[in-house]
């Protein structure tokens, strides 16, 4: 272990925050806590049942990425009892994205900077303490804010991925470092942020890196040793799959092609389904071709990594258009016809069902203003507008922004409604070539200047919230925000789907028609934690970080300049309710 | 490119090690000294003098305006990196004036890249220079200088300047 990368029992609660809460009584935590149970080690049983565990086993609550908890103690009838049970503060004003992941009593949670936090998650009595030492990185190629977005939970360990590309295994009851192995050193392209995800007792984690020339990749590494099993560049070699979709030469070993997200396992097809960035530089004309796996979903054998297909949302793309949003694994019948789908939207601004045993495009659907990317042909590649790509000395303006009609906010689908839930954004840009810089290890590898400003179609709001039927693609709700709306979903069998906005409120929706039911006090700061449900004993609990941050704030233009967004207040809070 | 190579004349290293060939702000300083910064400092020399201290006092005001909200007060890091500091100026990182410069000038700052002045570009350079620990000199750092300086960029140790306002 290393000396400074300890593990160490937190030594604070935070009470004051309640204060600060409009519904006003302030509780105490229970004078007598119940005694935590022993930690009960994390199966590939439960892992392959988690989408009925009474706990939150997993980034997206299980293996299809569905963000949806059959919990059904909240309902629509009695979710305006909400009331808050305890709150922890934490020491970063930074973006505060990751949900926590429960089981049992046991809750574990990441701040920015790699902190773990442990608690009991009925009370909030913390536990442990992880603060992983970055104090030899530069977070130079750290691209979007410095967030995590959480841990997985395997046997007894706790896993996470860091920014200085450690993936780290703490044990879940004491928070010592079972063993962590660096992926490579930091400040050269890579950083990690994501959760990564466990399958058949492999740790599974990708990489970031686009706007650095880091040739993107998917690895493994055995869950109880850290040895690594294999890896998975998502940029193939001249003579892979996919490889003459680069130009001749050298050009693939800087292309990009980020894994930035956790990816999506299907059981019954034995798949692992990843999401891959945007190529580099961003400027197109210095790498003709598809440029493949950027901007695609791929099928992998998850013992092996072998890519067995993938399907790109943005062919030859020069928008920033990464294909790393998360896929979910779910069944529809379009036109007639029942699928094997996996649905996502894409940063494009459009919204795609996939077989997910073939790769072929059921339908794509425009979610947002989407210009840049035209629509599938009739063999369902995706084709773009040749007069809305920028060069050297042109500059166009053209929708979405390369912030995405979607960002890393994940959706939920919900099998009551048979909807998706889409956190939506409304911008377009200005996007235009500069002079290319040869390419230079820890350096940014652009070659485009840009602008994110207002989607025309929409004057009045940089976000939304939309309801899409999953059998059609079509809007079936929407709720409009003023300010941007990046926060993830979720969505229970209380007929409901919770998100938390810019503006300091959790939204309590109607999963069916998207009537408010209820809205939290406000919070000390915009949200962009995902939130989670999960149960205790026989109480169902939500909680949320508020911690407004992450790209929003670095990257969009005229919406960062934005009074109304440019003032959000920052800093980690992380809340917890119940009935 | 006088400005480029503080007016030495001469691509990096910067001449011998000793006091003839210490910039202005050194002179004066003996042997023992000299030996104590080869030790403290990287082993190539003593960094020229590329900028004006009015400079980047100028410079320090524009780093407020459009740089202060992602990379901190007094550039330890925010949501963007640490600007000053071992782990910026790194000897792995093998960075040149040059590179920073022209990434800052087309990339930064992030929600509107490119959009300020050349000019205030250099004058940030400088502020950036002056606190990893780079001396001021009798001239200004040019954009078109620092575009084409291939000088190192190494931390030198704390600045003698107070951090920006």
């Amino acid at each position: 272990m290393h000396p400074s990368s300890r593990a160490a029992l937190a030594s604070r609660t935070s009470l004051a925050a309640f204060a600060l809460l409009a519904s006003g009584a302030a509780r105490a935590l229970p004078a007598t806590a119940p005694a935590l149970p022993a930690y009960a080690p994390v199966t590939d049983g439960r892992l392959a049942a988690a989408a009925g565990d009474d706990g939150w086993l997993m980034y997206r609550h299980d293996y299809g990425s569905t963000g949806y908890s059959k919990l059904d103690q909240i309902t629509l009838a009695n979710v305006a009892g909400l009331k808050q049970v305890w709150d922890y503060k934490s020491d970063f004003d930074q973006g505060h994205e990751a949900p926590p992941m429960v089981n049992g009593d046991y809750m574990f949670v990441t701040t920015p900077k790699d902190e773990v936090h442990a608690f009991q998650a009925s009370t909030g009595k913390p536990l442990w303490t992880y603060k992983h030492d970055l104090s030899s990185a530069g977070l130079k190629t750290v691209c979007c804010d410095v967030v995590n977005r959480g841990v997985a939970l395997y046997g007894n360990n706790v896993y996470l991925a860091t920014l200085d590309n450690y993936v780290v295994a703490l044990n879940a009851a004491d928070g010592k470092t079972v063993w962590k192995r660096q992926i490579m050193p930091p400040d050269l392209g890579g950083a990690m942020t994501l959760a990564p995800l466990v399958v058949k007792g492999r740790v599974i984690v990708g990489i970031s890196g686009g706007e650095y020339g880091l040739r993107g990749s998917v690895r493994a590494f055995d869950a109880a040793t850290g040895n690594p099993l294999w890896v998975t560049y998502t940029i193939p070699g001249p003579k892979e799959m996919g490889g003459r979709t680069w130009p001749k030469g050298d050009a693939y070993k800087t292309g990009g092609g980020g894994t930035w997200l956790t990816g999506t396992y299907d059981a019954d097809t034995d798949t692992l389904f990843w999401g891959v960035g945007n190529p580099a530089p961003w400027l197109a004309t210095l790498r003709p071709g598809d440029n493949l796996w950027s901007d695609s979903v791929i099928a992998m054998n998850p013992e092996t990594g072998k890519i067995k297909w993938g399907y790109q949302y943005t062919p030859h793309d020069t928008w920033d258009y990464d294909g790393t949003n998360e896929t979910v694994a779910t069944d529809i019948n379009y036109n007639g016809t029942e699928h094997k789908a996996l649905v996502t939207a894409s940063r494009n601004g459009w919204f795609y069902a996939i077989d997910r045993e073939t790769g072929k495009l059921i339908y794509a659907q425009r979610f947002a203003s989407a210009t840049s990317v035209t629509g599938p042909d009739s063999t369902g590649k995706m084709q773009t507008n040749p007069a809305l790509r920028p060069a050297v000395g042109r500059e166009v303006f053209t929708c979405p922004s390369f912030l995405g009609g979607k960002n890393w906010w994940p959706i939920a689908v919900d099998p009551q409604t048979h909807y998706a839930y889409v956190p939506t954004m409304h911008t377009c840009m200005t996007i235009k070539g500069v002079p290319p810089v040869p390419y230079k290890p820890g350096l940014a590898f652009l070659d485009e200047g840009f602008n994110v400003m207002r989607d025309p179609a929409h004057p009045h709001e940089w976000g939304s919230v939309q309801a899409i039927d999953l059998n059609t693609g079509k809007q079936a709700w929407r709720f409009g925000s003023a300010l941007p709306w990046n926060d993830g979903m979720l969505a229970t069998a209380g007929g409901l789907v919770f998100s938390g906005s810019a503006d300091g409120h959790l939204y309590a929706f109607d999963a069916r028609t998207g009537a408010v039911k209820w809205k939290s006090p406000e919070m000390t700061s915009g949200i962009i934690g995902v939130p989670a449900t999960w149960k205790v004993g026989n109480k169902q609990y939500l909680g949320i970080w508020a911690g407004w941050g992450g790209a929003t704030p670095i990257w969009g233009g005229d919406m960062a300049k934005d009074p109304a967004v440019a003032n959000l207040p920052t800093g980690g809070h992380f809340y917890v309710f119940s009935l | 490119m006088r400005g480029a190579f503080g007016g030495q004349g001469r691509r990096p290293p910067w001449g011998t090690l000793g006091p003839g060939a210490l910039s202005p702000r050194f002179k004066g300083v003996g042997w023992a000294e000299v030996l104590l910064l080869a030790l403290a400092a990287p082993a190539w020399g003593v960094p020229p003098a590329l900028f004006t201290a009015d400079q980047a006092a100028s410079g320090a005001n524009k780093y407020a305006a459009s740089c202060k909200l992602c990379h901190g007060k007094k550039l330890e890091g925010r949501t963007g990196p640490a600007l000053t500091g071992p782990n910026f100026a790194s000897a792995k990182a093998h960075f040149t004036v040059k590179d920073v410069f022209v990434f800052m000038a087309t990339a930064m700052p992030a929600p509107q890249p490119g959009s300020l002045p050349k000019d205030d570009y250099a004058d940030i350079m400088a502020f950036l220079l002056q606190q990893n620990g780079y001396p001021a000199g009798p001239a200004r750092l040019t954009a078109a200088a620092a575009q084409a300086a291939d000088v190192p960029l190494l931390y030198q140790g704390a600045p003698s300047q107070t951090a920006a306002r």
